[in-house]
């Protein structure tokens, strides 16, 4: 392996797991904390990555841009839980809904711009504005082209974690918290459950189009195709971080959520990179992987319980 | 066990890490293909056929490497840095792929040379400054069909003022490939009935809807719909009046009365010789874009006359066509 064979080996994967976090987290919002199946995200991924090359197209400021997305996620989320809050649609209907109606405002942005939301290379992003921050600092063009992403987004990261910590711990956050592990107690207990919802549920989509612009402003592309399988890449990299790291505590399970993307990547590199005829048989070796590094821990825990039984028994035995 | 297993793991990678370093010389040449579309799979086959006809056999001279994301774009983008990072030229088939390979050789500043094939259009894609000279380390091949000189071909037909456009509204080429017919047909004084679908479940409604006055239904180059061409024949044998199916694609000749346009294999092998001009030294900025040589046409006999369609001769005579 060549060395920017090894750099983009192991950086490559790095900034997309660190992107995609902020996806599994709006995820694990969704389906742990508030225990709802929601996919919204399918819609609101492409709406975002097509409203933000879009906008950026017209000159608008990148971080202009991300403040409009996120606006734009609480709204979806709220109308997401709106609509199975009172018009009693089932929640994972009401999230099908809104995917299709996002998805829909996608295609007609992408067919005012006759097909095309692609950025220039040269396009003015949050991503650009650092690289030449930086190297007005005196940075090597190799390392800022691949360092700029990871530190920017890296710290976003880091301030979303840290901000969830925080917020989680409040009363309304442990309202959030406490309405999806059990609604009824929640309810005997004071808490108006359908705001926690809203509330849950605005946070969740929010999170989701931070994921979607920073990837649009990344890759320099925005198409109505990018939902496809969104859902499955965060959810596949909740249960993956679930499985592997372990999360007692709530700041523990952040940690695990934010390492199952990463975990995720990692494994589509190795594919990539080591498997030959990976172009036929990518989707199988997946799924093998998956169930590999899902299982291996299960089945590493019950050997381990069972020698602990078996000691037991000998020395129950021997007294 | 633990142990074992990771034992196992470790002896497999590095199994197959030395088996993916070759023979020193070669050079490595990376394709990346959007997804398995029967369009974009005869634009790699045909690539790999024009590399050898030009000189360069995969296995002994260069080395190739495949990789498709199946149309997922996370793992598209992530394939293209990896080739980006370890291939001496990479060829990228269809827009999603070719872009990504693109901003991926930008950011690694390995300035490698990109071939592309299946970009309806390439400088709205930003992927060249222009057609005639791309400009910097990117060429290739475009898929746009003629066609005008297809929707020329109705006036062969007599009494036809409806024409049904049918689009994936996803795809970013069909939708510009619909924007050029919407001017044609509105220059030659033709309704332009526009119907578009968001996946394969949609097409036999979306062909259902189209009203019973209308002549005749018109098709890009569009890998969803190219996919499902019998679904579109039986919705349109369905109908109680024969419609004109015309397509850009020769491939979807199967469901279309009249397919005139793009041969993907050949647009391929077209872009495999870009690539052995590249790796034989030349200059991929100076480079044009092009359109396939030629532009093939294919006319449907068979079915026209199953739903009761009479082909004039003139259609039948046209120059170069091939009718089954």
């Amino acid at each position: 392996m060549s060395a920017y064979e090894i750099q983009s080996f192991f950086l490559s994967p790095l900034s997309s797991g660190l992107i995609f976090a902020l996806l599994v987290l709006g995820v694990f919002i969704a389906y742990r904390v508030l225990d709802i199946a929601d996919l919204s995200v399918e819609g609101v991924f492409p709406l975002v990555t097509v409203l933000s090359c879009f906008l950026i197209l017209r000159n608008v400021n990148p971080f202009l841009v991300v403040l409009i997305v996120l606006v734009l996620g609480v709204v979806a989320g709220i109308i997401n839980a709106c609509l199975s809050i009172y018009l009693k649609i089932p929640p994972l209907l009401s999230g099908i809904i809104v995917m299709a109606a996002l998805f829909a405002l996608s295609i007609i942005i992408v067919q005012a711009n006759k097909g095309q939301v692609n950025l220039p290379s040269d396009a003015f992003t949050v991503f650009s504005w650092f690289s030449n921050l930086m190297l007005s600092w005196g940075a090597s063009k190799t390392w800022v082209n691949f360092l700029s992403p990871i530190i920017i987004v890296g710290v976003i990261l880091a301030l979303v974690m840290l901000s969830m910590y925080f917020f989680f711990g409040t009363e309304l956050g442990l309202a959030i918290r406490a309405g999806g592990k059990n609604r009824q107690m929640a309810k005997a207990n004071g808490i108006n459950v359908h705001l926690t919802t809203i509330i849950g549920l605005a946070i969740s989509s929010a999170l989701v189009a931070l994921a979607a612009t920073l990837y649009a402003q990344k890759n320099l592309t925005g198409n109505p195709q990018d939902g496809q399988g969104m859902i499955v890449i965060g959810l596949s990299a909740l249960f993956l971080g679930e499985a592997i790291i372990p999360h007692r505590s709530f700041k523990m399970h952040l940690f695990a959520v934010v390492g199952g993307s990463f975990i995720y990547w990692y494994i589509i590199q190795i594919l990539i990179q080591f498997i030959p005829k990976s172009d036929t048989f990518l989707y199988l070796y997946k799924a093998l992987l998956l169930v590999l590094v899902l299982a291996v821990p299960y089945l590493i825990s019950r050997f381990k319980k069972k020698r602990a039984r078996e000691k037991e028994r000998e020395e129950s035995e021997n007294a | 066990m633990k142990k074992t297993t990771l034992t196992l793991l470790s002896a497999l990678l590095v199994t197959t890490a030395l088996a993916s370093c070759g023979k020193t010389g070669t050079k490595k040449v990376g394709i990346l293909q959007f997804g398995s579309f029967d369009a974009l799979t005869k634009a790699k086959d045909g690539f790999v056929e024009g590399l050898s006809e030009a000189g360069f056999t995969d296995g002994s001279n260069i080395e190739i490497k495949v990789l498709n994301p199946e149309a997922d774009s996370g793992s598209n983008k992530q394939m293209a840095d990896t080739l980006a990072a370890g291939q001496d030229l990479v060829y990228g088939i269809a827009t999603p792929s070719a872009t990504a390979l693109k901003n991926s050789v930008d950011s690694t500043g390995r300035n490698i040379p990109v071939v592309f094939s299946a970009v309806t259009d390439p400088v709205g894609a930003k992927l060249v400054a222009s057609l005639e000279k791309p400009g910097a380390n990117v060429t290739g091949m475009s898929d746009l069909g003629p066609i005008e000189k297809e929707l020329d071909l109705l006036d062969l037909f007599s009494g036809i003022d409806k024409v049904a456009t049918l689009i994936t509204a996803t795809e970013s080429n069909s939708i510009y490939q619909e924007d050029i017919a919407k001017t044609v047909l509105a220059k030659k004084g033709l309704t332009e009935v526009a119907k578009s679908i968001n996946n394969a479940t949609e097409i036999s409604a979306a062909v259902t809807s189209i009203p019973s006055d209308v002549d005749a239904l018109w098709i890009p180059t569009d890998d969803t719909i190219a996919a499902n061409m019998a679904t579109i024949k039986s919705a349109v044998e369905g109908r109680t009046t024969p419609l004109i199916v015309m397509a850009c694609d020769v491939g979807m000749i199967s469901g279309s009365i009249i397919a005139m346009g793009v041969d993907y294999e050949e647009l391929g092998k077209q872009a495999g010789e870009k690539a052995a001009k590249i790796l034989n030294g030349a200059d991929p900025a100076s480079i044009p874009v092009e359109t396939a040589d030629k532009s093939v046409i294919s006319i449907n006999q068979t079915w026209a006359t199953k739903i009761g369609l009479t082909l004039p001769e003139a259609l039948l005579k046209t120059e170069g066509a091939k009718v089954i």
